[in-house]
């Protein structure tokens, strides 16, 4: 069995891992509050913060709350939306848009001139009603980690999390390389007992 | 889900397979009591693990459906072969690792899942490691 390393994409991906909400908020508040503002709104927030795995926590309860939803996740400065977004937008209630400050000026204005709902993500605030604003403390990062690696956070984790400026994907990543450079060392130098 | 629902075995004691080799071996539900199965899968496969975007593809897929049009009723054990392919080879390097696995996956009359994993080596290929830039 090959070990598993905890920090692998498929483990810190968004939609593996839950997003932890502060207390006295959850995603059906934020779905409620998303109605409550005519189903548009963005989650605004720096790199690496938790804007698409709050994402992924909110689609569920956008299903249950009877929303027919299409998304789109925008990668690499995708300055317009995939053409087939277009093709029937009355297929869907709400357009979900991932990396939605990458689209261009001309695109942004033509989506936000679409009669559906419309949830983006986006690093800068735009011009929808803010739903949430993402950001990464050190009990944030620690809980995460924990949960990953089994109650096994490093004591520096603080200062990682600094270092990458809050950007938690970045600090993961850091700590991926930081365990099989762990494992490297266990093979070659395998611990004695006695 | 039920995890560990299923005692896989393979044919070879190391769980190491050459490429282009046949790879058999049989499973068998381990929920003790009777059990009444909608439809029982057996999948071989092979994903890719590490930092970046992850692949998948499958070798070898077996269903059986009490709906099917076959009639069949799925039985909680059985057997399965298949030759593997040539590629790609299980490595186990930092950035990326390829794991080749046997999934046997039941859906219970209730809508329960039943799962069990069992992980092979495709090929002998050594671990890589992270060097120093000279």
């Amino acid at each position: 069995m090959t070990p598993r390393n905890p920090f692998a994409s498929r483990f810190v991906r968004p939609g593996a891992m839950p997003f932890l909400f502060p207390s006295g908020i959850d995603a059906t508040r934020l779905v409620e509050r998303l109605a409550a503002a005519g189903w548009r709104g963005a989650i605004v927030g720096p790199h690496g913060s938790g804007k698409s795995t709050l994402l992924a926590a909110l689609m569920p309860h956008l299903h249950a709350a009877g929303r027919r939803v299409l998304r789109v996740t925008l990668h690499d400065n995708q300055r317009r939306l995939p053409s087939a977004t277009w093709t029937d937008p009355r297929d869907c209630d709400i357009l979900v848009i991932d990396g939605y400050e990458q689209l261009g000026l001309w695109e942004r204005w033509r989506v936000l001139r679409q009669k559906t709902g419309l949830l983006v993500t986006s690093h800068r605030s735009v011009a929808l009603p803010e739903l949430w604003r993402t950001a990464v403390t050190v009990d944030v990062a620690m809980r995460v980690v924990e949960r990953l690696a089994e109650g096994q956070a490093p004591g520096d984790l603080a200062d990682c999390l600094s270092r990458r400026r809050g950007n938690l994907r970045e600090v993961l990543f850091d700590l991926y390389d930081d365990h099989e450079r762990r494992r490297w060392c266990r093979e070659v130098n395998p611990p004695t007992s006695g | 889900m039920i995890e560990n629902a299923f005692l896989i075995k393979l044919d070879s004691d190391s769980g190491v397979y050459q490429a282009g080799e046949m790879l058999s071996g049989t499973y068998q539900m381990t929920i003790e009591g009777p059990v009444d199965l909608q439809t029982l899968e057996v999948s071989i496969y092979w994903h890719t693990e590490g930092k970046g975007d992850e692949d998948l593809g499958v070798s070898f897929f077996h269903q059986e459906a009490r709906d099917g049009a076959e009639g069949v009723v799925p039985q909680p054990d059985g057997v399965f072969t298949t030759r593997l392919p040539t590629n790609p080879l299980s490595y186990d390097g930092v950035l990326i690792k390829v794991l080749w696995s046997v999934r046997v996956r039941g859906v219970l009359i209730d809508g329960r899942q039943a799962v069990a994993v069992r992980e092979f080596r495709l090929g002998e290929v050594d671990p890589g490691r992270e060097v120093e830039a000279s």
